[in-house]
Formats: structure tokens, sequence, C-alpha cells
């Protein structure tokens, strides 16, 4: 609700929903600040400022992981993604991967994401994988 | 190093131990175990009563419970190597006593059944392009059941790994597992939607149960007769009618091999080593009833065969944990001995408590992963001073009694 009170509260639809509703899509990180037109006009710019400052900073890379603690180890994302199985092939058998060259890894019972910069929702794949997320039983693992 | 972890009857192989201590591959549960090794909650002094006493003392106090015992009931060994298993057995005989573990284990309920249809994990990663996960919670307890067999990994006739599998996930509710799956079918009754596959397969008229509609089923039953193998990892979770599950399971698997289709099932056992002792029980009677390994005739239950003793010898297990309370109240009425490797309901209870090694860290041996398939488990280290491994503690104690 401290979201929605800073928004402007016009519903107009712009953004594909209503000021709620983009509330709510802002708190999930499935909008951006930018997707709201009124909010860059300056009358709104105190609202801009405080938005920024209270809304969880977006991760600069594809893929993060949410409440790590809660991950049980099962390493469905580590032999799902296929940049992890390029990284080192035994993993496609269900092997666990040895090298820190992996994006996944499964170490002390919990995943660990090594290397985000090598997943291929990046470029110059720009592919719209999310195989890691989907199969995530925890939903520890999130695609941005 | 390479382990094996104990967490779980997967008893996966590939666990690394790195130079920090740290261990890769191995999940939460497996884990757990681990630094129950390392860091505890472990026991690692003998008490009587509420004193600690010496080990020594704590073998000898142990010794003279059995002798003087009238009759004793060995129960548990959900986390024992079959060396240990057979040793309990042979203590059970020596003592004229009875031999049981938990009465609702999987492939206890299922051995008849099953034990001509089973498939091995490994062979089930390599071939089956159709799996069918009942009642088996693997978000829960079989973590890297999918990651590591039976989904997700790349075999020889599975050159894309989940892309080359059907998956079905049925359960009584709906489950975290399901994400993964093409079908998901949460049904209170999911026997009755194995017996509609089953009519389905066989070419008869069938009605999914409440929950499951009929497009999922008439298309999940031609994927399962059109697919090369089918594997049903089998589990017992929260299900009204064990029997007619595991009936119907065999059923739609037998259907499936009248139509040419390989297929298997692997019984998922709720503890590490349950399998192991499910096929030592089959190779002396009935693995469904206590064990009279003297001879004669196997009370039909556990409580009967509570009825029978005076006092329980608690080996790796947590019976006032998982038996319903009218059993647990009178397990903890008669003479309560434990042997674990860490404190539990039943070890708080009990007369006499003797610490032993933690299996697959500081105790080695064979062990049986839920397929059949035997383990040789690994050992990264000793046990604390004073606590025995089990295997050797049972032989001692089979040597005295």
């Amino acid at each position: 609700m401290e979201i929605y009170g800073l928004l402007p509260r016009t519903n107009c639809g712009k953004c594909g929903t209503t000021c709620l509703g983009f509330a709510v899509k802002l708190l999930q990180g499935k909008a951006r600040l930018e997707d709201c037109p009124l909010l860059s006009q300056p009358e709104y710019a105190a609202n801009l400022e405080a938005l920024r400052r209270i809304l969880p900073k977006p991760s600069e890379h594809p893929v993060e992981l949410v409440d790590p603690e809660r991950c049980t180890g099962c390493g469905n994302c580590v032999v799902a993604c296929p940049a992890n199985v390029a990284l080192e092939p035994e993993t496609a058998t269900g092997a666990t991967p040895r090298s820190t060259e992996v994006i996944f890894r499964v170490r002390d019972g919990r995943v660990e994401l090594l290397n985000p910069d090598k997943c291929r929702r990046n470029p110059p794949w720009n592919l719209q994988c999310r195989v890691c997320e989907d199969y995530c039983y925890a939903g520890v693992v999130r695609v941005r | 190093m390479t382990l094996v972890c104990t967490g779980c009857s997967l008893l996966c192989d590939d666990l690394v131990l790195d130079d920090e201590g740290h261990v890769l591959g191995a999940c939460s549960h497996g884990y757990r175990r681990l630094k129950l090794a390392r860091s505890g909650p472990r026991l690692k002094s003998p008490r009587l009563g509420y004193r600690r006493v010496d080990p020594d003392r704590a073998v000898r106090e142990l010794v003279r419970a059995l002798r003087s015992s009238r009759r004793v009931l060995v129960y548990g060994l959900e986390r024992a190597s079959d060396e240990a298993l057979r040793l309990a057995v042979d203590l059970a005989e020596r003592l004229n006593g009875l031999l049981d573990t938990r009465p609702t284990l999987t492939p206890r309920l299922a051995w008849g059944k099953v034990s001509k249809h089973l498939v091995t994990l490994d062979e089930a990663r390599e071939e089956a392009d159709a799996v069918l996960m009942v009642c088996a919670s693997p978000a829960d307890s079989y973590l890297r059941l999918a990651s590591k067999f039976l989904v997700f990994p790349k075999g020889w006739r599975i050159p894309e790994g989940r892309e080359s599998r059907v998956v079905a996930v049925m359960d009584v509710r709906r489950t975290p597992a399901m994400r993964m799956a093409n079908y998901r079918m949460a049904t209170l009754e999911p026997w009755r939607l194995l017996e509609a596959l089953r009519a389905r397969v066989e070419g008869r008229p069938a009605r999914p149960p409440r929950g499951v509609s009929m497009r999922e089923l008439m298309m999940l039953a031609s994927d399962l007769a059109s697919s090369r193998m089918t594997v049903v990892a089998l589990g017992l979770d929260g299900v009204r009618e064990p029997g007619a599950l595991v009936d119907e399971a065999v059923g739609l698997v037998e259907a499936l091999k009248d139509r040419g289709v390989k297929a298997g099932v692997i019984p998922l056992s709720e503890t590490p080593t349950g399998m192991g002792l499910v096929r030592e029980l089959a190779s002396l009677g009935d693995p469904r009833r206590p064990l009279n390994p003297g001879g004669g005739e196997a009370p039909p239950s556990l409580a009967e065969a509570l009825g029978m003793v005076d006092a329980v010898l608690v080996v790796a297990s947590d019976p006032v944990s998982h038996l319903p309370l009218a059993l647990s109240r009178r397990l903890a009425s008669r003479r309560l001995v434990v042997l674990d490797d860490h404190e539990t309901m039943t070890s708080r209870l009990a007369s006499l408590v003797v610490p032993v090694a933690v299996l697959g860290v500081e105790e080695g041996g064979q062990a049986t992963r839920t397929d059949g398939v035997s383990m040789r488990l690994s050992v990264v280290g000793e046990p604390p001073e004073g606590v025995l491994r089990l295997a050797d503690l049972l032989e001692q104690l089979v040597e005295e009694v």
C-alpha cells in the first residue's frame, strides 16, 4: 500500500493495468518504474525518488536467487540449465559439477549462483530461456 | 574425495568433499547428515536413565538388559548397513526375539507385487522416456530424484534430457514437483487414476477420478502406450488405500508390458536403508510381518509383536515420531533401549541410550539403494572416542548374549 500511495492513482491504464495492479507488479519485479509515463512528470518527482528508495534494486543479471535459504539443494536448476551443461558436460547425466565455471552449483545443501553473466539470456545469445525458474521447487531461482 | 550420501534412500554416490570441508552435490537432507557428524546435535555419550555413563559400562548394561528380558523386539534399522542388518537378525535370533521396522515402508507394503517388476534408477535414467511419479513427494523427500535420475538427465536413449521425456506427477494434493511435469494430476483417489490409465492402455473405456480431465487421461494413456520405456516411481505418502495403489501400479505396468512397452516400478523407501531391510526380511519370510528369526509363527503386526515382548531395542530409528499414539505408548511402556547417532523423541524416553557412528560418514559397509542396487558407503572420519560403529556393536552383542 505504501507503493500504491506514491503512484499517481489515476488508473489511466497506460502501463497496462490499474495503479493498484501496477504497484503489485512493481513489488514482484514484473514491472519497472519507467513503465508508468506519469511518474516521469515534474509533479511526481518526489514520488519517483521515494519509490526508487523503497523498491528492491533490480539485479543487473538476468537470473537471481531470492531467499536462498529456502533452497533444498534439489539440483534441478543445475541439470536443467543448458549453459551449465555446456560448461561442464558431465552435468548432463545428473552428476555434480565440480568446477567453479558453471552458473549453478549445489554446495553445502544449497544452490550457489556462481556466474550469472554466463546465462544465455545475456548477449550475444539473448535467449528467452527460463528453465531454472520453471523447475525450481522452492521458487528461489528467479529470472528477471 | 567422493562420498556416498545417506540422507535418503537414493544414496547418491557423486558427492564431493573439497579441501575446505565443503560438500558439493548434497541436497539439504544429505548435508544435514554430514553436518550431524561434524557439529551435531548428535549423541556422544551413553546415558543410563538420566545419568551419563562411560561406554564400557553402557555396553555391559546393554548386554544385561537384553539377557534379563523375557523377550526382545529389535526395531527400526532405518540407517544400517547390510552387514548391520544381518547382525541384527542374528541378534534377534539368539535372543529368541522378534524383529520389525516401520509398518508403512513403501517397499515393504509393495514387495510381494512389485518385486518382479523392479527396474533400477540408472536404467530409468538411460532409457525411460515416460515417467510417472505417484504420491512420491520428490520436492520434499527424494530431492535429487528428478535431477539425478528420472526427469532432467540425458541418457543413452534420452538424448535431450527433459525434452525427451513425458513426465506425469500424480498426488493426493498439488505439490511443487508438479512444476516440472507435463501432466499435473491431483486426485484423492490416485489408485482410480492408475486403474483408468490401465483400462485405456488395454483399449477399454474408462472414466477419470475427480480432479483429472478425460482429455488428460486419454493423452497420458496414449503417451504411455507409445513410449519405449515407462517407469513408475511409487510412494505411498498420504494415500488412504496403499494396497489398492500398489495393485493398480503393478496392473498398469503389466498392461504396458503386454503392449510391448518396457515398464517397471521403483518403490521409494522412506528410510535410507529400508530396501535393504525389506530384502533381508523377504529372504526369511513375509516382509510385511514382523520377523521371528528363531522359527515359529511370526506375529501378524507390530501391535501383536509388542504384546509378546517386554523389551524393545530400537536401532537407528525414532518410532515414537512415526507410529500412531497407541503403538508409541505401548512401545514406551516396555523396557526401551536405543542405539542411534542423534537425540530423538524415542531416545528421550529410553532407559538406556548408546550412541553409534553416523552411517556413510564414520561407518561404511554395503547399503541397498531404494531400487535394490548395492552401494559401497564411504568413511571420511572416525567416530568420537567411545562411540562404536553399529555393525561392531551388534557383533559384540551377538557374541556376548
